[in-house]
């Protein structure tokens, strides 16, 4: 930590990186910043299975933190993406909730609290160690996503829950991406209590997830049948892990693999990831993958076709490049436009402008 | 003495008030141990008559304070002396409700209970549920990041706030989140939600909304101790069940809610705990027979699962109504918020017990025994001399004793008034000058609700009287 500190306060800008699986979101900064990697800071600082929480350093690898809660039947309810490759510091960093967010939520509501360094290398505590905590300013849900351009996160603490069990997955083919939506909003506002609704447009594919007691879920399932009116594959298990792993990979497009692939993330509505799914269906080498009932999109592509990315973004949101050749504008798919308020802020955190600075 | 003809000038003369008479229902909130009276109050319609509002008191450096209900326990909508208090609760629309998206964007005026009654025909329905839910409103419910009786598997207000417009305290009208609840900026709208009214004022607010648990399995169980009832909860967490609530009572608070609402607990019960399953039919016939089995290894004497809805509101009704029962029994008290890991509960029980001897003030227990969340209630009467200086003095040695054990001063009340003073004792020296700078980047005058939350101005008058008005009309009750 001493070290970090003296790093922060030197001569040198800085961007603070995990184990820089998404090389977009720093490499822009690469001639201006010292990149400074927290792997080392890495490791449990403390566990209570029975408190529902952990505290962890920002550069323990996401697949140590999941196999030492699994050892105690407990999980990250938020999913992290990209959970064999990342530290789990960049994956708050980048805001990576996966598919199993739609049960009990991202990132955001499970953070708990954050040690952080400010600009100027000083050690400041946010949040709390415990599942309720009302006071001070909630920092540590500004700082998902911040993409280490707000502070230096150094250990974080989360709220973790009870593995709910077994995965089943049901897959359905969809006469189209509009039939897609329809089944995706009665999954989602239904009893079920499902674990994951997600989507694949390019095979028209919607899987729904469910997690608990095999007998549960089975009883769960027929009903999921009945009432959704179409019949659903079940899974085997191998099937089911295997897909589930190639989206925490990004990968689930198998023919689009490689260096020359362009990975990116979009928040969406349902309606605007329809418009993802339309736009990518004219093009060949282009695949997107709806997550959490179409709230997040998933987005692959090969790079050649990055030029015709701006022809949609008109009609949906932004995106966060996650991989591949493209940086895109500071790791977006289109311009930041920074607020006043953005600007006062990054400067309370970062007087002297050490980090990244707001270039709009 | 500030010139108000220009601020009386942006509203009818029907929606602006200098009457001191009728400022008096504005002087407290649900802290009603302190009282300030406000310079003016003012009733705006619109958003833009409260960004024009807030605009003002920018260029003419006059304090503000946002209020909806004031049904805030912590002073947190105590009106600031030389200030004018915005009165929401004529923004009171659902703009717009979106079953299909599962979200509606509501106005800050707007009560919590109003959200679920407008998303039940859609079978949904808004998750954070504080026991004020039928008055306090969202606008209140973001400032506090409020809580209720379901946080450990739903959360508090903030994680079913995706989206907020907001008018800051330097006058800029921001826009922060969406209608989707992946990001891939900042979290602001998290940062904004219990900021306590010091960043600005929220104008709309989009709220996500889930479909609503489709069984409840609730069971009221008797124990001949505190520890009993806290052994249990752990057996529960233990076995992996995740309940929607937890709660436990003591003796002294079953005592007063039998006396209000003759809720019928078990007879002689130093504890009771209420566990309630919730989900899929499927689910909780198989929890619950996990959950009958542990609770047999757990010494209960009494045990009664409700059968119904009605027997299900019948043995909240008990619990929600503590708060305001205790109040029958004391003419005044302090409720507290702290926090403790829930392994350390049993222990902070009797270190509460000793507090409580030592003063000579009786404290009753009430706490949401899921996540830790206490809520000691100090009974006193201030008509002894000295006697709300003891139980100030108690209720520092608890919160004390929370920080000390690893957890917070304030589970969902928020620091308001109440605590400020202790906010330095559970962050040091460096995070508290980061809060203000912080809070200086959105109001550099510091004029959105100043003298809350950090220690530092004078405190207004003290003066103590008991229950809050609603709660003695029995509209509202505490959690």
């Amino acid at each position: 930590m001493d070290d970090l500190k003296d790093i922060v306060r030197g001569k040198y800008r800085i961007v603070p990186v995990g184990n820089q699986s998404k090389p977009p979101l720093s490499r822009s900064f690469a001639q201006t910043h010292r990149l400074v990697s927290l792997r080392e800071l890495s490791g449990v600082i403390e566990y209570e299975p029975s408190e529902f929480t952990i505290t962890v350093w920002a550069g323990t690898p996401v697949r140590e933190i999941i196999s030492i809660l699994k050892d105690q039947n407990q999980y990250l309810p938020f999913d992290p993406m990209l959970a064999n490759s990342s530290t789990i510091g960049g994956t708050v960093a980048s805001g990576l909730s996966g598919p199993g967010r739609f049960r009990y939520g991202g990132i955001r509501d499970f953070i708990l609290g954050c040690q952080f360094l400010d600009g100027q290398g000083t050690v400041i505590n946010s949040g709390g160690r415990v599942v309720k905590n009302a006071a001070g300013f909630d920092v540590p849900k500004l700082l998902v996503s911040s993409l280490g351009r707000l502070a230096v996160m150094t250990q974080m603490t989360f709220k973790v829950f009870p593995c709910p069990g077994p995965w089943l997955t049901l897959a359905a083919r969809c006469e189209n991406h509009e039939e897609a939506l329809q089944r995706v909003s009665v999954a989602a506002c239904s009893r079920w209590e499902l674990d994951a609704i997600d989507y694949q447009a390019s095979s028209r594919t919607l899987l729904l997830r469910l997690a608990g007691d095999p007998e549960v879920t089975g009883a769960i399932a027929k009903d999921v049948e009945k009432v959704m009116r179409c019949e659903f594959q079940h899974w085997s298990d191998e099937q089911s892990i295997r897909h589930w792993q190639s989206v925490n990979d990004l990968n689930w497009e198998s023919e689009l693999v490689g260096d020359e692939i362009v990975r990116w993330k979009s928040p969406t509505t349902p309606k605007c990831f329809l418009n993802w799914a339309n736009w990518a269906d004219t093009l060949e080498g282009v695949s997107v993958y709806g997550s959490g009932a179409l709230t997040t999109t998933w987005g692959i592509a090969k790079s050649s076709l990055i030029d015709r990315v701006p022809d949609i973004l008109a009609k949906t949101n932004n995106g966060l490049l996650l991989n591949g050749p493209y940086d895109g504008h500071e790791g977006y798919l289109s311009p930041l436009v920074t607020s006043n308020i953005q600007k006062d802020i990054k400067r309370a955190f970062d007087p002297e402008g050490q980090l990244v600075l707001c270039q709009h | 003495m500030t010139d108000l003809d220009s601020l009386r000038r942006l509203f009818p003369p029907e929606r602006f008030s200098l009457d001191l008479a009728f400022q008096a229902a504005f002087e407290s909130d649900g802290l009603t141990a302190f009282r300030e009276k406000p310079l003016a109050v003012v009733f705006p319609e619109t958003a833009n008559e409260v960004v024009e509002t807030v605009r003002w008191c920018h260029d003419n450096e006059i304090p503000f304070v946002a209020r909806g209900s004031g049904t805030s326990l912590s002073g947190g909508s105590l009106p600031v002396a030389d200030g004018i208090v915005i009165a929401l609760n004529r923004l009171n629309k659902i703009l717009r409700l979106d079953p299909e998206q599962r979200i509606a964007v509501v106005q800050p005026g707007v009560v919590n209970l109003a959200v679920s009654n407008a998303a039940a025909p859609h079978g949904l329905y808004y998750a954070p549920d504080p026991s004020s839910q039928t008055i306090c409103t969202i606008g209140g419910n973001v400032a506090f990041n409020s809580g209720g009786a379901h946080c450990l598997k739903y959360g508090m207000t903030a994680n079913h706030v995706i989206g907020i417009q907001a008018v800051l305290a330097t006058g800029e009208v921001v826009s922060m989140g969406s209608e989707s609840v992946e990001t891939i900026e900042p979290d602001y709208t998290g940062l904004f939600c219990g900021s306590e009214g010091l960043f600005g004022v929220a104008l709309e607010i989009t709220l996500r909304l889930l479909p609503k648990p489709e069984k409840f399995h609730t069971v009221l169980v008797g124990y001949r101790s505190l520890k009993d009832a806290g052994d249990a909860v752990s057996a529960v967490i233990d076995a992996g069940l995740l309940p929607g609530a937890m709660e436990i009572m003591d003796a002294l608070s079953i005592e007063a809610a039998e006396a209000a609402v003759a809720c019928g607990y078990p007879p002689g019960a130093e504890a009771v705990l209420i566990v309630e399953l919730e989900g899929p039919r499927e689910k909780l016939d198989h929890e619950r027979r996990l959950l009958e089995s542990i609770l047999e290894q757990t010494n209960p004497f009494a045990q009664h699962i409700a059968a119904d809805d009605d027997e299900r509101l019948s043995i909240w009704k008990g619990r929600k109504s503590a708060f305001s029962a205790v109040g029958r029994l004391s003419p005044d008290f302090l409720v507290q918020d702290g926090v403790v890991p829930r392994k350390r509960l049993g222990e902070a029980l009797v270190r509460i017990q000793e507090f409580s001897q030592a003063s000579g003030l009786r404290v009753a227990n009430v706490f949401h025994a899921g996540d830790g969340n206490l809520h000691p209630l100090i009974m006193f009467d201030d008509r002894e001399r000295g006697a709300l200086e003891k139980a100030e003095a108690l209720a520092g040695q608890i919160l004390r004793m929370c920080i000390e054990m690893g957890g917070s001063i304030t589970g969902e009340h928020g620091v308001g008034m109440e605590k400020r003073d202790y906010l330095p004792e559970m962050f040091d020296a460096d995070s508290i000058d980061f809060m203000h700078r912080l809070r200086a980047a959105y109001d550099p005058k510091i004029i959105a609700n100043p003298g809350k939350m950090f220690p530092g101005a004078e405190a207004p008058a003290l003066s103590t009287h008991g229950l809050h008005p609603l709660e003695k009309a029995g509209v509202i009750s505490r959690e």
